[in-house]
């Protein structure tokens, strides 16, 4: 694909991307933002991105906090790759570290949301493979079962136990030593 | 996916202040229009047991029907106290609480081999072992290692002392790491990294396959000597990384390995020489007493660091002959004497390489600087040896090196102020006005 070849930045930085929500909706991104998903990633190193980029798993509420996300780590990946050395000098870690702190605010303002668009963004991250945004999501989810009796997570999540109480204590003895 | 249309609700971070965060149990959005958690499919679910402690993902195992055996199928094993929930003693005083930590060492055993004993022992992306235990426990280590090499785990961690570095109790013998279990493995080696701590290697069988996809071995305060290393090493023909930390029954260390990029050795007391034979070695450091480091083939090594420990054995000959050179840091154990006032240094003993041409060179790191007339000496040496250098940083904080690539600072003193000043205007006053102007001079 001569957009995305590394000779000719400036035609890769201003390359557009169009992905079509499963309600229709366009959303317009550089290719930068888009190829954070893999699953993108492919289909543009395969050419099949012309007229836009159907996603039918992902509505347009989530595709455009996908987008979000996506916007603000490519610019931290741009940045990573302009380091090159390992041990870094002093003034450039200060800079980083402030780059990464703001990152990280982003990131736990991010998962400031409803259980039912968190999940749906673990979905979407997942059919998108999007590593960091699976990873961040799927972390949010088992902090907050961090700590908790099972009866606490049922409740937490509404789940329904249809094991018979023999099958339960089968399993609690099973798992005896998670519960000392 | 079973995901369609989202509630009707407002986005929740849109109508909330943004630092007032709500809790997951304060959250009063229902996920019932979904089916919720136990909707997503397993691999999902997999993944988040895969981020907690093993003992939470096993608690969901009674959850439901839709959670049974998942926990059973997480990739990361990692098998330690703060994983099992166990207290870490405030005073591990081996003697007074011998028996406190041999019962914890029984308890740890127990819950370990009952999480073997359930695990699917498949898909392992990291199996750790992290406790202090010894060759007493051999026989149950041997079944946990015999675990991980049969299930492919890709990364294996074996530290067999807590995070204090103490190790297990009794004078016991270290215990020994079967490297059996990875011999004859043609079809299913998929080991990319080893740790080990606070055990030993000895026998060494003929056909290690099993480390012929290793790319990354670290052996801290490993029990090894020269003979089983080269036998090991010889059977990493991946290997891209090496790390040797305390290795101490080391004496000549010989490294050929075709496709090592990074090695580092670091405070192997009886260490004598090592000798370098890698085409593709990029970076090298060593850390500790003086010794002969012979680069007999190392064409693009362009990272050098060498921290010195010794007052009266700086030895700089080691940065001689490397034609690609491009950044070297020096870390010196210089330390100004600080009472009420600064007293005279004490002299450290630099040995000068003699037919020391660096032209490649465009960065030098020096640390530990307090203003020592050596290193101002040596400073102006290199910059008179390295034509296209470009970059010369001075730090005069404290701080020491602990291996793989991190840094400890020192805490704060009053003295480290007094002391960092001199060294600051000894840089300024003395340093800097022969600075070349193409150099540019960073004084920290």
């Amino acid at each position: 694909m001569a957009s995305a070849g590394s000779g000719d930045e400036k035609a890769a930085a201003a390359a557009m991307i169009t992905l079509i929500s499963s309600d229709n909706e366009k959303f317009e991104v550089t290719e930068a933002t888009a190829t954070l998903s893999q699953t993108i990633r492919h289909m543009i190193e395969d050419g099949c991105t012309d007229g836009g980029v159907p996603l039918p798993n992902v509505t347009s509420k989530i595709l455009a906090r996908v987008i979000e996300y996506c916007k603000k780590h490519a610019t931290a990946a741009a940045g990573e790759e302009g380091s090159s050395s390992s041990f870094s000098d002093a003034a450039f870690l200060e800079v980083d570290r402030a780059f990464l702190e703001e990152l990280e605010e982003f990131d736990d303002a991010f998962l400031e949301v409803d259980r039912a668009t968190l999940f749906d963004l673990i979905l979407a991250a997942n059919y998108l493979d999007i590593k960091g945004l699976l990873n961040l999501t799927c972390q949010k989810v088992a902090d907050s079962v961090k700590g908790k009796t099972p009866e606490q997570i049922r409740e937490m999540y509404n789940i329904v136990n249809d094991l018979t109480p023999e099958e339960e204590a089968e399993i609690r003895r099973e798992t005896q030593w998670a519960f000392e | 996916m079973g995901s369609t249309s989202p509630p009707a609700i407002p986005v929740a971070d849109d109508c909330k202040p943004p630092k007032k965060r709500t809790t997951w149990c304060s959250d009063q959005q229902s996920v019932q229009s979904h089916g919720g958690i136990s909707a997503l499919p397993d691999d999902i679910l997999i993944k988040i047991l895969s981020l907690m402690t093993i003992r939470e993902a096993a608690l969901t195992d009674c959850l439901s029907t839709r959670w049974r055996h998942l926990w059973k199928k997480v990739k990361n094993v990692i098998l330690d106290k703060h994983n099992f929930g166990m207290q870490t003693i405030a005073n591990p005083n081996i003697h007074e609480n011998s028996d406190l930590l041999n019962s914890e060492a029984t308890e740890f055993v127990h819950k370990v081999n009952r999480v073997l004993h359930h695990h699917s022992g498949n898909g392992i992306e990291k199996f750790e072992v992290k406790f202090p235990l010894s060759s007493t426990h051999a026989s149950d280590l041997d079944r946990w290692i015999a675990f991980a090499a049969a299930s492919s785990a890709e990364k294996i961690f074996i530290s067999l002392h807590d995070k204090h570095d103490i190790g297990a109790p009794q004078q016991s013998e270290p215990y020994k790491f079967p490297l059996k279990e990875f011999a004859d493995m043609r079809d299913y080696c998929w080991l990319r990294v080893l740790f080990l701590s606070m055990c030993s290697l000895e026998t060494v069988p003929t056909n290690l396959s099993g480390f012929s996809h290793l790319e990354s071995l670290s052996l801290n305060c490993v029990s090894i000597v020269d003979e089983v290393f080269l036998n090991i090493a010889s059977s990493c023909h991946a290997l891209r990384e090496l790390w040797l930390k305390k290795c101490n029954q080391l004496i000549h260390v010989r490294i050929s390995n075709s496709q090592l990029v990074a090695m580092e050795v670091n405070g192997c007391k009886s260490l004598i020489s090592i000798n370098v034979h890698a085409k593709k070695l990029e970076e090298f450091s060593y850390m500790g007493h003086k010794v002969d480091i012979e680069y007999e083939c190392a064409p693009v090594l362009s990272e050098l660091n060498v921290h010195f420990v010794k007052r009266n054995e700086c030895p700089l000959d080691c940065i001689g002959t490397l034609p690609a050179l491009q950044t070297l840091t020096m870390q010196f154990p210089s330390r100004l004497q600080v009472y009420d006032n600064i007293r005279p240094l004490r002299p450290l003993n630099i040995i000068w390489p003699e037919d020391f041409t660096a032209e490649a060179l465009h960065t030098i790191r020096i640390g530990g600087f307090s203003g020592e007339p050596e290193l101002v000496d040596l400073l102006f040496f290199l910059l008179g040896r390295s034509p296209v250098l470009k970059t010369l940083l001075v730090y005069t904080q404290r701080r020491r090196y602990q291996g793989y690539n991190r840094w400890q600072r020192y805490r704060w003193t009053p003295e480290d102020m007094k002391r960092r000043y001199y060294a600051r205007g000894v840089a300024f006053t003395l340093l800097a006005p022969k600075v070349p102007p193409t150099v540019k001079l960073t004084i920290s």
